[in-house]
Parts: structure tokens; sequence; C-alpha cells
């Protein structure tokens, strides 16, 4: 037995599994054990096994695949997202709105006497400001999920890949509703502990997620844990999920 | 000449003229493999260290004893004696009964050990950490068909529309990312620093 057929065949992973013939597996056995490349194949593949499925049972989120969503009913999620876009392009719309008025206002300067001189130079400052405040389109959505492990902070498994140059970010927290809770707010912390940013009067939007913005230089690369607490009663806040994720800039 | 091919035959001759390092060169050698081999048919450790002693123990005698007359064949020789005290083992652990406190201590013995759970965490995470790094769920859909629901290639490739050159790049990717995390891991844990 060759490596071009152990590779094609995939007959390590086959081998593990029981699913090789017996003269398969006796040939294989035969090769294996004194080929070095095989044995860490081998040792690789029981271990990689083993961990994927402690995952499934421990992290079923992370194994599982996005369910195909059935024609004609709108995934929650999907509505969600929409509603985060047009919420987008309402922040864009004000901008550029901003920009607008800036704009007219130095033109009618621009008609007018030499006595301008001064305002006009100013607008321009405050159309120069404006224009690098402005995040690049498009804005990238994000969607988090609740840990499940116990005990204190693990390593993260969520990974949100964000863009280097400066955009809104826009994330969804998935949590479903809770009757008893009528607001949430969410502290998002950093490795050392340090509190990034802090978002109060947290709404369903007629999804089942919560939306949160931020923009791209509140999030450098390294873990976070985003804390999310509901809203019971009057004023009382209780713990409702634990959000890990790490960002990577792309 | 081929050295390959005549290796085991000069093992095979040392170890006859009663040469010990020829006896420590083929465990050296055959250990690795063989505990693989072994562990298949056991998750007991203390089992298979049992059967892998005895394996290396009978295998020498024999061959000192000039029992194995195809030295070529030294390879199919050893994996045959491997299944065979394997096999051996468990007919006798079957056959005899144990006593309420042996059954206890049996428990207690096989039962994974703090390392062994900090290692399987760890494989753990590493595992999700490379499930996470995956950017197409179509990767992700392959591993868990594969290796979590034990589905067979030709179907997986079947259903997916895949064909087996991706379906072998997909699982050489993550292996490879796997072995690379793991490592480090291990690594960073022995050397005490853990992030």
């Amino acid at each position: 037995m060759d490596h071009s057929f152990i590779d094609d065949q995939n007959a390590a992973e086959r081998y593990l599994k029981g699913q090789l013939s017996s003269e398969e597996s006796k040939r294989f056995e035969e090769h294996f054990i004194d080929c070095t490349q095989c044995i860490e194949r081998l040792e690789t593949i029981a271990q990689l096994r083993d961990g994927l499925k402690s995952a499934a049972v421990a992290l079923p989120r992370v194994v599982a695949i996005n369910e195909r969503v059935k024609p004609g009913k709108p995934r929650w999620r999907t509505v969600t997202a929409v509603a985060a876009m047009l919420l987008l392009a309402a922040f864009a719309g004000w901008f550029r709105y901003q920009d607008w008025i800036l704009s007219s206002q130095l033109q009618q300067s621009q008609l007018a006497s030499r006595g301008w001189e001064t305002r006009v130079n100013a607008l321009e400052s405050q159309l120069r400001d404006r224009a690098s405040q402005v995040p690049t389109p498009p804005a990238a959505v994000y969607s988090l999920d609740a840990m499940r492990s116990s005990g204190s902070r693990g390593s993260p498994v969520q990974t949100l890949r964000i863009p280097s140059s400066p955009a809104i970010l826009v994330i969804l927290i998935n949590q479903e509703p809770v009757p008893e809770i009528t607001s949430y707010r969410a502290k998002l912390q950093n490795a050392a502990g340090e509190e990034v940013a802090r978002f109060e009067d947290l709404r369903h939007q007629g999804g089942a997620a919560l939306a949160v913005t931020m923009t791209s230089s509140q999030l450098p690369a390294g873990t976070y844990q985003l804390a999310l607490e509901g809203l019971m009663g009057a004023a009382r806040y209780t713990p409702v999920g634990r959000f890990d994720f790490r960002v990577a800039v792309q | 000449m081929d050295s390959n091919a005549t290796w085991p035959s000069t093992l095979v001759e040392r170890i006859v003229k009663g040469d010990r390092s020829a006896e420590a060169e083929l465990v050296e050698r055959y250990s690795s493999g063989l505990r693989i081999l072994i562990g298949r048919h056991s998750r007991d450790e203390s089992l298979v260290d049992d059967i892998h002693q005895d394996l290396f123990r009978i295998a020498i005698q024999r061959i000192r004893l000039g029992e194995l007359r195809e030295p070529e064949k030294l390879n199919g020789f050893l994996c045959g004696m491997a299944r065979h005290i394997t096999i051996d083992h468990h007919r006798r652990a079957a056959k005899q009964p144990v006593a309420d406190d042996e059954e206890a201590e049996l428990l207690i013995s096989t039962a994974p050990g703090p390392e062994d759970l900090a290692l399987a965490q760890e494989r753990m995470r590493v595992a999700a950490e490379v499930l996470a790094e995956l950017e197409i769920d179509r990767q992700r859909e392959i591993l868990r068909r594969f290796y979590i629901g034990d589905e067979a290639k030709d179907s997986i490739c079947e259903d997916m529309g895949l064909s087996s050159l991706h379906f072998n790049r997909v699982l050489h990717r993550a292996r490879q990312r796997f072995r690379e995390l793991y490592l480090k891991k291990i690594e960073k844990k022995h050397l005490g620093g853990v992030r």
C-alpha cells in the first residue's frame, strides 16, 4: 500500500472509523506501523475527530450549519438584517443631508460679495471635517451567538472579520425576545477587562436580534466579551447572556 | 542495493545474534505504530500498555529463537502478533469474574485523569477554532458529516456535488491546521504560558 492510495482513498480516516475491508486494514496496518508520516496523520485525525465530537456536544452552534430558508417564510435573521441595513441607510442619509446643507450654504456664500470670504473659508473647513468622518460604505453586519460554556471565559470561538478601512459595524446579538423583559443593556469588555462600549435601552425591532452599532476603530483586533442584561419590572437588571468573540482586522 | 528492502532482514539478523541495541531499535521504531493498532481495539490505556509490553516481549523472544523465517515480513509478523495478543487479552478479561472492590478499582483506574480531561478540553477548543476559521459553510458541513456523522466520503461527495480532490483538500487543510494549533497549545501548556 503506497501513499497515493492512502491519500486518494482516505485510508487513514476510514481505518479509524472501521470502514476499511479486513484485507485493506491488514495492508494498511503493515504499512503504517513503521511509517512516521502515517502515524502522525492517524494521531491528528483521532484528535481532530475527538475534538469535533466534543465541540458538537458542548458548542452546537459552532458546529451546526445554517438551516435552509423555507420558501415564502422570511427568517427572523433576514428581517433583522434588513432592519439593520435600513438603520444604516438612515445614518448614511443623515450624513449626506448634512453635506448637502453645507454645500448649499457654500454655494450661496460664493455668489455673494467679498465680505463673505471668511464665512466661505469656515464652511469649507467644516465640509472637509465632515468628509473625513463619513465612513466608507458598505458597512458590515455581524451576528453574535451566546456562549454555552460555564465558568470563567474560555477561548472565544466566533470571529468577526472587520475591514481595515473606517466603517460602521452593525452587530446583531441573537437573543430571542423574553416577554418579561422590556429592554436590554449591554457592556462590551476587552481581554484586559476594560469597558470598550456600553449600550442602553436595546429593544427588539420585529426580529429576534438586538442591534448595536459601532465604528471599526472601536474594535481593534483582540478578544472581547459582551455581557447582556435584561430589564425586568421597574429597575431590576438580570444577566441574560454572554457573547465571547474575537476580532480580526482584514 | 535498496537499504529499505534489506533493513528488516538486517535488524532481525542482529536480534538473532543477541544484539541488545537491535532489540531497542525494534521497540523504538515500531512502538508508536503498534500502540495505535492495539488502541483501536481498546480505550483502556493500562490495557494498551500491558498488551504493548507483552507484544514486544514475545516478539523479541520469538525472533531470537529464529521463528521469523522470512525477516522481510517483519511488519506482517508484528501486526499479526498484535492482533492475536489483543484478542487473547480481551478473551481472558471476559472470562474472569471481577469482584466488587476490583470493579471499583478498575473504574477508578480507567477513568480519565485531570491531565486527560485538560487535553480533551484543549482538543475541543482547537477543533472549534478550526471550524470557526472556515469561511464557507460547505467546508464545515464536510467535516461535520465525515468526522462527527461518520458518513462515507462517496455519499457526501455525491450529495454535495464535490469532487474527490476537493473533498480531500478540505480534510487535509483541516488536519494540518488542527495539528498546528494543537501542538502550539500543548507546547504553551508545558512551558507554563497559557494565554
